[in-house]
């Protein structure tokens, strides 16, 4: 009797591994099928986007979409250095105008914003003092603003300061899309630097402005970075401040793509061209702060 | 005497200090209030951008003007359904995508890099990207794909009955990474005990998912909730791409009409005040959630 | 090179009283302990003196000289953190000539190697110089740390717990070595520790820190064995002294205390003026290792009936609980002799060792008044 019971549990444990196997195996398959389908929604429009500026116009515009084309750099050339022989394009082409111009206006933002943000969120990181947190809230208060609310009033001003359509103006108004941002995460890194290791410093005969030169800064290098390149991207991908504040002198390069979509015609192929053209540096750079993504795009509210 | 002096050296040395250096962004935030103010007088008058010179206070004029057209009602409601259809999706997608991403498998780093780029592509592109699929016949990829199944073709943002839905499409492709990335980040610090003592008890694993997980997430769920939500309030970016509030005004939310008020009508007060009532929205969701968070980190 | 004043020196975090008005001097190149429990408010005096934390009101005085108003870099003292707060981004080498790079003590390279080297060979770390903190184990961590603080030659060298987080063994050692090192420092230490055997093996004299207060400053020995208050008495050994509450009572001369079925003789009580205080409640206490435990009755002398609440063998010790009455009375035996459970004993009190203690206020009854802060 005992010796059935034995073997029946034997089985019954048998069983049970194969059902444990086979559900295994199941969430597998499940996870490969969602992930699939996941990623495949992901990826197409940028590998569409891919094929679609390395095709000629007529393979553009075919109906049905071709998938299997001759890959031609004609597009690519047709934005940077301009094409005689094509039909639609003038001689000199804006585009490299757009991409400078983006790069100076990103570029001098970060660099604003570094310098008038970096030491602010050290203070606030660091030094109590009365009203921080509420001026640290306004910051972050205006992350969560519509963009319009304040650029719409900030027209009216420029126009009347003769900032509109310059490169100063449009630098003074991308603070409000970097100088926020900055100011929150840098603090949140500053805040991780354990205190001992400051006051240790300050008794090791260095002032504060020597500690903040030789411990604090050095250790904050990597967030420091992170915050660079995201703020660097977020400048570079922005659209409406450049619309509203700006024209033609300043137009950035989003501006640039979408002018490919015109009333009168639609330049598919170029406008391809120019996003891969206007996104690979920023995913070059995005690659290397990856770690810090997450806490760039929450304002350091997620760690990691 | 002696005291007294010791007294007044006593405070800190750098009593002024964090004032001074945070002086440059102080300065940048009036940069931003003084805009701001400025904007909320404007609602108040009746600034147009063709008379500007001539700036009347009105008093609530605009405001009882506007809260009496059905084109602010249909815009607020038009806001509210792509905010939440958006919010609940990401959120949805979010956390399917990343629980399947959450276990190591070969090739899962390279996932979860490829996750952040729709995000580091400007709005503007990937909406243009996307323009480019849901054109509205067979020229488009997904109509094409979609004519194997006998549907369609959909005219997608060029028809009123699918141009929101586009959008979310749009929205949903540019921002689950976003919660896909957080959820991910929340499930790898979730503690492992309560885990194997759920499985010590012999729990489901739909039952562990409801009662240890889903509560376990909860301020991650409240911080996508908080930033996707105030983002896809004030959307206006991808709109503007792809069908600029049309067609017949389907996609027509606060911040694309309070544009069209102030560039295409040059009516700046009754644009300052569809942004104001949008900011208000914006602030009072902003505040609560930044609250629940704060609340839920300190437990 | 200095001695440290403390002239009425309070501390207050909002409406809390870390520290309440401390007055004491620190000699000139003494090894001076501070012993308290957590929250005693060690660090925030350690802290005042360095400059990290203004103190509210008094004053400090380095070498005659008031410091209140000096920032931390100008006032030339030296600190060990208990986290030891080494800079992670420097090596070794550097973390120890960083002092050397500031203003206020630059010196030339060559100066700087020396010095630099000189303090690595001493605390035998001159292998490690090229690493990294995050390279090195906690006993070497530590000894940077050190390193860090001797490399100059500061007015007043603060420690805080800076063996608290090694391990047993490895504290144990550090003890021994920053004792024999102590000449070599030729300066003032000030020392902060809750570990009472650290202030006892370091100490020259200990102060004890409760609630923001001083409540004594003694040799270690003079703490050890005549403790102000029951407070200090309690913070000093291991394990802890034991303490019987009862009233004083004066009958055909002699002291004794009276508990609820007991009189015991106080003959180590010859004060005649304790006489005011009969009828008061008092706390008698006496350490582990001044009772004597016996399974039998002895006729000549008096006992202390008790039962056998749990034996504990520790190797070469045993700690025996006992009960009496309401009380539990922790006794320091060998484990020889081994005790049943609710066995009934007999103890005798080692009467030189008795301390006897006010219940109301907890000060001693045998120490002169005039000796306890």
């Amino acid at each position: 009797m005992f010796r059935i019971r034995k073997i029946f549990d034997e089985t019954m444990e048998q069983d049970v591994d194969e059902m444990k196997k086979s559900k295994i195996k199941l969430t597998g398959i499940l996870r490969v099928i969602g992930l699939s389908a996941y990623f495949t929604f992901a990826l197409t429009p940028i590998i569409w986007i891919l094929m679609m500026s390395l095709k000629n116009h007529n393979d553009v515009i075919a109906t049905p979409p071709k998938f299997i084309f001759t890959p031609t750099i004609e597009n690519y050339k047709a934005i940077t250095v301009g094409m005689k022989s094509y039909a639609f394009e003038s001689v000199r082409p804006d585009f490299p105008k757009y991409f400078l111009n983006t790069f100076i206006i990103a570029s001098f933002t970060v660099i604003v914003s570094l310098f008038l943000g970096t030491i602010a969120a050290y203070s606030l990181a660091r030094f109590s003092f009365r009203f921080k947190e509420d001026i640290a809230f306004t910051f972050l208060s205006f992350r969560f603003a519509p963009e319009l609310m304040v650029i719409l009033p900030l027209y009216v001003v420029f126009q009347k300061m003769h900032l509109y359509d310059t490169f100063v103006g449009l630098i003074l108004a991308y603070q409000l899309i970097t100088l926020p941002f900055l100011i929150w995460v840098l603090r949140g890194f500053f805040e991780e630097i354990p205190r001992e290791i400051e006051q240790a410093a300050r008794v090791d005969g260095y002032t504060w402005w020597g500690v903040f030169r030789r411990i604090s800064l050095p250790l904050v290098k990597p967030g420091i970075a992170a915050v660079v390149v995201l703020s660097f991207i977020f400048a570079w991908n922005n659209f409406i401040f450049a619309m509203i504040l700006g024209s033609e002198r300043t137009q950035p390069i989003t501006l640039g793509i979408l002018g490919f979509i015109g009333y009168e015609r639609v330049l598919w192929g170029q406008m391809a061209a120019a996003t891969i053209i206007c996104v690979i540096p920023e995913l070059l750079l995005a690659f290397f702060v990856q770690k810090y993504i997450i806490r760039g795009l929450t304002f350091g509210a997620v760690k990691g | 005497m002696t005291n007294q002096l010791n007294n007044k050296f006593d405070r800190p040395p750098q009593r002024g200090l964090p004032y001074l250096l945070s002086l440059p962004a102080l300065l940048a935030l009036i940069g931003i209030l003084y805009p701001f103010i400025l904007g909320v007088y404007y609602t108040f008058t009746n600034y147009n951008l063709t008379t500007s010179d001539n700036i009347k206070w009105i008093g609530l004029k605009n405001y009882i003007e506007i809260f009496s057209e059905t084109e602010f009602w249909k815009a607020l409601g038009i806001t509210f359904i792509f905010a939440l259809s958006v919010v609940i999706i990401e959120l949805s997608l979010g956390l399917s995508v990343a629980i399947l991403l959450s276990h190591p498998f070969p090739g899962v780093q390279l996932l979860r890099a490829l996750l952040i780029i729709p995000m580091m592509i400007p709005p503007i592109v990937s909406a243009l990207m996307w323009k480019v699929i849901l054109l509205p016949t067979n020229q488009g990829v997904l109509n094409y794909f979609l004519s194997f199944l006998g549907i369609g073709p959909i005219a997608w943002l060029g028809d009123s009955g699918t141009a929101l839905i586009s959008l979310i499409i749009i929205d949903v492709w540019i921002y689950s990474p976003f919660a896909i990335l957080i959820f991910i980040a929340g499930l790898q610090s979730l503690p492992k005990e309560p885990y194997e003592a759920a499985r010590v008890d012999g729990a489901s694993g739909w039952f562990v998912f409801r009662k240890l997980t889903l509560p376990l997430l909860a301020p991650n769920i409240v911080l996508i909730t908080l930033f996707r939500l105030i983002d896809s309030l004030k959307v206006f970016d991808i709109i503007y791409a792809t069908t600029k509030g049309g067609p017949a005004s389907a996609t027509a939310t606060l911040h694309i009409v309070s544009y069209f008020e102030a560039f295409r009508w040059n009516n700046i007060g009754r644009s300052m005040v569809y942004l104001f009532i949008l900011w208000i929205l914006c602030f009072v969701f902003a505040k609560f959630l930044t609250k629940l968070w704060n609340r839920m980190l300190m437990r | 090179m200095a001695n440290v004043v403390f002239d009425n020196v309070s501390k207050n975090y909002d409406d809390l009283r870390a520290i309440d008005r401390m007055s004491f001097e620190i000699y000139d190149m003494e090894f001076f302990v501070i012993l308290g429990q957590s929250g005693a408010g060690k660090t925030t005096t350690l802290k005042m003196v360095a400059g990290i934390e203004p103190a509210s009101e008094g004053t400090i005085l380095i070498g005659g000289n008031p410091i209140n108003h000096l920032t931390p870099e100008k006032r030339n003292v030296a600190m060990v953190f208990e986290s030891y707060a080494l800079y992670p981004h420097l090596s070794v080498y550097d973390n120890i000539a960083f002092p050397f790079h500031a203003p206020e003590n630059r010196k030339s390279n060559e100066d700087i190697e020396h010095s630099v080297k000189h303090i690595a060979c001493m605390l035998g770390i001159d292998q490690l110089l090229g690493r990294k903190p995050s390279e090195l184990s906690g006993g070497q961590r530590q000894r940077v740390a050190l390193g860090r603080a001797l490399v100059r030659r500061p007015s007043v060298f603060l420690m805080d717990e800076p063996l608290s987080h090694l391990d047993a063994k490895l504290r144990n050692q550090m003890r021994k070595e920053l004792k024999s090192m102590r000449k070599s420092f030729g300066t003032t230490i000030l020392y902060v520790t809750h570990d009472y055997n650290e202030a006892m093996a370091l100490g020259d004299r200990i102060a004890i820190l409760h609630k923001g207060k001083i409540q004594q400053i003694d040799t270690p020995d003079d703490i050890y064995y005549h403790p102000g208050n029951i407070v200090i008495a309690q913070s000093l050994g291991d394990p802890p002294m034991n303490f019987l509450s009862g009233e004083l009572s004066f009958l055909e001369e002699r002291f004794s205390l009276r508990t609820k079925n007991l009189f015991i003789p106080l003959d180590f009580v010859r004060r005649q003026d304790l006489k005011s205080h009969i009828g008061k409640s008092v706390t008698l206490g006496i350490r582990p290792n001044h009772i004597q435990i016996n399974t039998d009755k002895s006729v000549n002398s008096f006992q202390i009936p008790a039962t056998v609440f749990v034996q504990e063998y520790l190797g070469d010790d045993s700690i025996i609980s006992v009960k009496i009455e309401d009380a539990m009375f922790m006794i320091l035996s060998t484990p020889e002799k081994r005790y049943a459970i609710d066995e009934n004993v007999f103890l005798s009190l080692n009467q030189e060792h008795t301390h006897l203690f006010l219940s109301e206020t907890g000060e001693s009854l045998q120490i002169d008044s005039g000796k306890s802060i």
